[in-house]
């Protein structure tokens, strides 16, 4: 199982997979905490954002 | 429905670049995209003939490609570091640059990436990092850092523009959905155009509705973000020194190499983000919010940051001077008095006398003080790289005959395609994306009165 990983990914790959999508999804997961953020009525129009979305 | 919104001098100074192109625009666009046809067809012609019809041969490796790659990692530190460097020291006078500084670092990172493509010469070599990488090597360490960088970078470029995109989104609402533009009697190219972008800054802003709750996280994450980077930029460019310093090459194998080739690309970052901000700031017409105090202050960065760039060369060529190894001394020799030479002394004089000789007084530090400074900086950190590489490699300490290596034309055509894309990559973002984070500059206007208004309060007589 090692070596068909080893063969398949290269250990380049491997190292660069361990770091990349660890962070790749810290990241996204990031982004969906600021966006899912709770909306109370009185954001419309509030003056950092749009407002009506 | 009407748009109600009545737009500040701010808004309407960053939004109008977005919605109206001007002639002399076109022009620029389409020069620089005739010099990157020129180098996209003599590129296409080097993979097709091979390596040959450069300059690089057996040993010299590695010419102006890598050189242009060093450089343009260097130029990539410009943004995010020192966006986040200020940001994390909240320095108020950083608000209208962030976003022009994190948008080099995103251009220059996928140009410094290209760059390797062109000088493997088969892009399908590539591969090999990936699947024979080894751990001991500093070219998959580079890959890593340089990945996780661009991954950050884009991040860090993304986070502070949700606000602005929410924005955009707001005062481009059409009249029209997108599917009923096609059924109009008669095509119209900017109905199609207004309701396109509504579309894509509704899809980029994620819903953002600027809740108290929605700023207080996304403040949370860019803070996260710019401490992460820091970091993480260090790493890009140290290990970038490694792929040097590694080798047992003469002038190469040295424990300075790291910190002065960050010095060098913080250096010749903030040259590069004095170039594009003028630019913009000029064709842009952003001369009230990039002003006297953005060009005072970061001229004084960019003094600081040539004198230890200065520290950083004399230690440098003063060790390997009082040394005796033969292979070292003879490297020294060609840059001092041989054939580099004059590359050697351009670079000094470009790097250390032009801009102490001009930003050393106040009155240096203006726009065109800075920009003449900044344009030396950027020519001179070039030929900085130039003569790491070049004089080492024509002069190898593993028995090979001394060599000459001559760059050909096809390497200065793929030099300047690649300079003018980075140019051209610069000015289309802007022409999608406001060029000055518009509530970051409103919120430091905020606070700037609120400071302002509790100085009176305790100035003002007690009753």
């Amino acid at each position: 199982m090692a070596h068909w990983i080893i063969d398949t990914a290269g250990v380049g790959g491997i190292i660069v997979g361990l770091i990349a999508i660890p962070v790749l999804i810290a990241y996204v997961r990031m982004v969906h905490w600021i966006a899912s953020a709770p909306k109370p009525p009185e954001a419309d129009g509030h003056p950092m954002g749009g407002g009506s979305e | 429905m009407e748009n109600v919104h009545r737009e500040t001098e701010l808004e309407r100074a960053v939004l109008n670049p977005l919605r109206h192109t001007t002639v002399q625009f076109w022009l620029v666009i389409g020069v620089l995209s005739a010099v990157v046809l020129v180098g996209a067809i003599t590129l296409v012609r080097q993979w097709v003939l091979g390596l040959g019809v450069t300059g690089l041969s057996r040993p010299i490796y590695w010419g102006i490609y890598i050189t242009n790659f060093v450089f343009f990692i260097g130029i990539s530190h410009a943004g995010t570091l020192i966006s986040a460097i200020l940001r994390v020291t909240q320095a108020e006078w950083r608000r209208p640059i962030t976003r022009i500084a994190e948008a080099i670092t995103f251009f220059a990172l996928i140009l410094g990436a290209i760059q390797i493509l062109i000088d493997l010469g088969r892009l399908d070599r590539v591969l090999n990092v990936i699947f024979f990488g080894r751990f001991q090597s500093p070219l998959l360490w580079d890959v890593t850092c340089i990945s996780l960088y661009l991954l950050s970078s884009t991040l860090y470029l993304y986070l502070p523009m949700i606000p602005d995109l929410a924005r955009l989104r707001d005062r481009m609402k059409p009249e029209l959905p997108l599917s009923a533009v096609g059924t109009l009697k008669r095509w119209n190219v900017e109905t199609f155009q207004h309701t396109w972008r509504y579309h894509f800054y509704r899809i980029l802003a994620l819903g953002w509705h600027g809740s108290a709750e929605q700023v207080r996280r996304l403040e949370r994450g860019i803070g996260i973000m710019a401490i992460l980077i820091i970091p993480i930029a260090v790493s890009v460019h140290t290990v970038v020194s490694w792929i040097f310093g590694m080798n047992m090459q003469p002038m190469w194998h040295s424990t300075i190499l790291g910190p002065y080739f960050v010095v060098g690309a913080i250096f010749s970052g903030i040259a590069t983000l004095f170039l594009f901000m003028t630019l913009i700031r000029k064709a842009w017409h952003l001369e009230p919010w990039i002003g006297p105090k953005q060009y005072d202050y970061l001229g004084i960065l960019l003094l600081v940051m040539s004198a230890f760039w200065g520290y950083f060369t004399l230690a440098e060529y003063l060790t390997t001077g009082y040394g005796t190894l033969v292979h070292e001394q003879e490297v020294l020799q060609a840059k001092l008095s041989g054939e580099y030479a004059p590359w050697f002394y351009a670079m000094v004089f470009l790097n250390f006398v032009v801009p102490f000789a001009i930003l050393i007084r106040r009155r240096g530090r203006t726009p065109v003080g800075t920009v003449i400074a900044s344009a030396a900086i950027a020519v001179g950190m070039w030929i900085e790289r130039f003569t790491i590489i070049a004089p080492t490699l024509t002069r190898p300490s593993l028995g090979y005959e001394r060599a000459i290596y001559a760059p050909t034309f096809t390497e200065i055509a793929i030099t300047a395609a690649s300079l003018a894309l980075f140019a051209l990559l610069f000015l289309l973002f802007f022409k999608i994306f406001p060029a000055i984070s518009v509530w970051e500059v409103e919120e430091g206007e905020h606070i700037a009165a609120v400071k302002r208004k509790a100085a009176e309060l305790l100035a003002a007589p007690q009753m």
